[in-house]
């Protein structure tokens, strides 16, 4: 056939042969290197996950001890009452420690979570920086089981020296059964 | 005269039809070149060697002895004697002797259309001959050297005969029938017209072919010559090559066409070999992910525990964990601040704490505020635990609002 082509269907012939050639091979790299970048995606997961077991066979007495921890200082909240009561006045008295002026304590609110009951308090104050951080700095401790969630600090505007917080203070407490699942506080 | 290993196939008329002879070996007889395909193999390089009937014989006494100024002399010689223009015939000579200024040459022409009809079935498959010779000067190469000899050999349901001196072809002319009677009424007519051409007709013993021994008491009665049986160890190659020019540019055609076609098929071959090695080394990187993902997965179930307590711990790592503190984050960042104390350029305006983020805001100049964010960038108390982020939006003179945020990151278990 291609003997009896003309010199002119045969350079046609060999440039369309050609074009095909290429975009057939660049079908076929593109087709090999994806999924060879597949299959190393999946390789390296894969291996990080396995990278991931052996630093965990070294920290399993030390997450076995933490739990323990968590489990061993983690308190029942109590009645819901009594816990208002005393973590207002555990407030009001850090306040007064760190020259920290108290606006307004909401009344407490506990929510039932899967990990934790968490106990939440409204608290607005105004202070310096150093005040507000001599007061969260007692009022987070590795024991006390407290978070703030959120916190939003601004300049108040009388006195451009002082900060005014508004700060929700998180307390966690053990589980109590029947709880619903995780998620926000 | 094998090239590149391949066999030779020598085509040379028969008694009747063509005979095959493969690599000097054995003949094989077939009615037709059609059919002589069948036999010779596909690699071979053919060899046609022509029946005297296909080709004009004339003797020349030409007024030179250079072999150059010979060929010249033949062409002008040709072009006057040939019935048909010299361009449409293959031609060339036997230098039969020199005297002085003097050649006796006998010229050999093959008229193109004569070789086409030939050899149409050769080239109608593709299986164009390399060389096209003359049968009759095969067979003069097989005759003896130092004498004179008549030799006669069937062609095709024909005889010829053929006048040799010293192994050279001097003269030869087709009869036409192979029976006595034919032969023995022609052949002195023919002999007496050679000896006016001038041929030298005293011719020492006659060579005659075992295909037709029948003849040999009928001549041996009628020339009263010896009469010897034709060698039939021809020689393989004959001095001249009839093949028309354009038919060796074809063959040539062919052959790089041929060349060309294997070297594709060679490419072709490595290609799919790569190609398959390529997806082989694939399939078996497939099957060695395959088992890491295996035993990943295999492993898995034994850290289900271990896994659950590290989740529980990252769970309550903002009540625990003293970088997740907001208070932490509070000093770390006023710590950078105080560097900036003196700097007026530089403004506080908010600043927001949730665990899963910290945002400060703040106003400065473009400078201020770049020098802040790199401070609080390269403050590890911080950007160990914290992804950090600077942003800013310009406002009039050189100012700008800016945030310096920071995202939890995954914790890290302390050496102790």
């Amino acid at each position: 056939m291609i003997a009896q082509m003309s010199q002119r269907e045969k350079t046609l012939a060999f440039l369309v042969g050609g074009a095909i050639a290429v975009l057939l091979n660049v079908f076929i790299i593109k087709f090999f290197m994806g999924k060879y970048n597949e299959y190393s995606e999946i390789k390296i997961k894969a291996e990080g996950e396995l990278r991931g077991y052996k630093i965990l066979d070294t920290e399993r007495e030390r997450w076995a001890k933490r739990d323990a921890w968590l489990t061993a200082n983690l308190h029942p909240m109590g009645e819901e009452a009594e816990m208002d009561k005393s973590q207002r006045d555990y407030l009001k008295s850090l306040a007064q420690k760190n020259d920290i002026l108290i606006d307004s304590v909401s009344p407490g609110k506990s929510t039932a979570l899967t990990s934790y009951t968490a106990f939440n308090t409204g608290l607005e104050c105004k202070g310096g920086w150093e005040q507000l951080i001599g007061f969260l700095s007692d009022l987070q401790n590795q024991k006390n089981f407290t978070v703030v969630d959120p916190m939003d600090i601004k300049v108040d505007v009388n006195d451009k020296t002082k900060f005014k917080a508004s700060i929700r203070v998180v307390k966690w407490f053990a589980p109590t059964a029947g709880v619903k699942p995780l998620g926000r506080l | 005269m094998k090239k590149n290993g391949a066999s030779h196939a020598l085509v040379s008329p028969g008694a009747t039809g063509w005979r095959i002879r493969l690599n000097g070996g054995t003949d094989n007889t077939v009615p037709t070149l059609d059919e002589a395909l069948s036999v010779i193999p596909d690699d071979a390089h053919i060899e046609l060697s022509l029946p005297c009937q296909s080709v004009l014989l004339e003797r020349h006494k030409l007024p030179a002895t250079d072999r150059a100024e010979l060929a010249d002399m033949l062409q002008l010689q040709l072009e006057k004697t040939l019935p048909f223009p010299v361009e449409e015939v293959s031609h060339g000579y036997e230098l039969l002797g020199q005297e002085d200024n003097e050649s006796t040459i006998l010229s050999i022409a093959a008229h193109h259309t004569q070789l086409d009809q030939i050899c149409a079935p050769l080239r109608d498959k593709g299986r164009l001959p390399e060389r096209i010779t003359l049968e009759a000067q095969r067979v003069a190469a097989a005759c003896p050297v130092n004498e004179t000899v008549l030799a006669l050999w069937p062609e095709q349901e024909q005889l010829v005969a053929a006048i040799v001196t010293g192994g050279k072809l001097a003269w030869a002319q087709p009869m036409s029938s192979r029976d006595a009677e034919t032969v023995l009424s022609e052949l002195p007519g023919l002999l007496i017209s050679a000896e006016i051409e001038g041929v030298p007709v005293n011719f020492a013993e006659i060579l005659l072919s075992r295909q037709c021994a029948d003849l040999e008491p009928a001549l041996a009665g009628e020339l009263n010559k010896p009469i010897r049986p034709l060698a039939d160890d021809e020689k393989t190659e004959a001095g001249l090559d009839l093949l028309p020019a354009s038919w060796q540019h074809e063959a040539h055609r062919r052959e790089r066409g041929e060349k060309l076609k294997q070297n594709l098929l060679l490419a072709a071959v490595i290609y799919l070999v790569l190609l398959a090695g390529a997806f082989i080394t694939l399939a078996l990187y497939k099957k060695k992910v395959q088992n890491i993902q295996n035993q990943a997965a295999t492993e898995a179930p034994k850290y289900a525990v271990i896994n659950q307590q590290k989740a529980r711990w990252d769970t309550f790592a903002p009540a625990v964990e003293n970088s997740r503190y907001a208070v932490e984050v509070m000093f770390q960042l006023w710590k950078d601040w105080k560097k900036f104390k003196d700097d007026n350029n530089l403004q506080f305006v908010g600043f927001t704490f949730k665990p899963s983020e910290w945002v400060l805001k703040g106003e400065g100049t473009i400078d201020s505020q770049f020098q802040f964010s790199q401070a609080v960038k390269k403050n590890f108390d911080l950007a160990d635990f914290y992804d950090i982020d600077a942003k800013y939006t310009p406002l009039k003179d050189n100012r700008v609002t800016f945030t310096v945020s920071g995202k939890p990151k995954p914790l890290i278990p302390p050496k102790k």
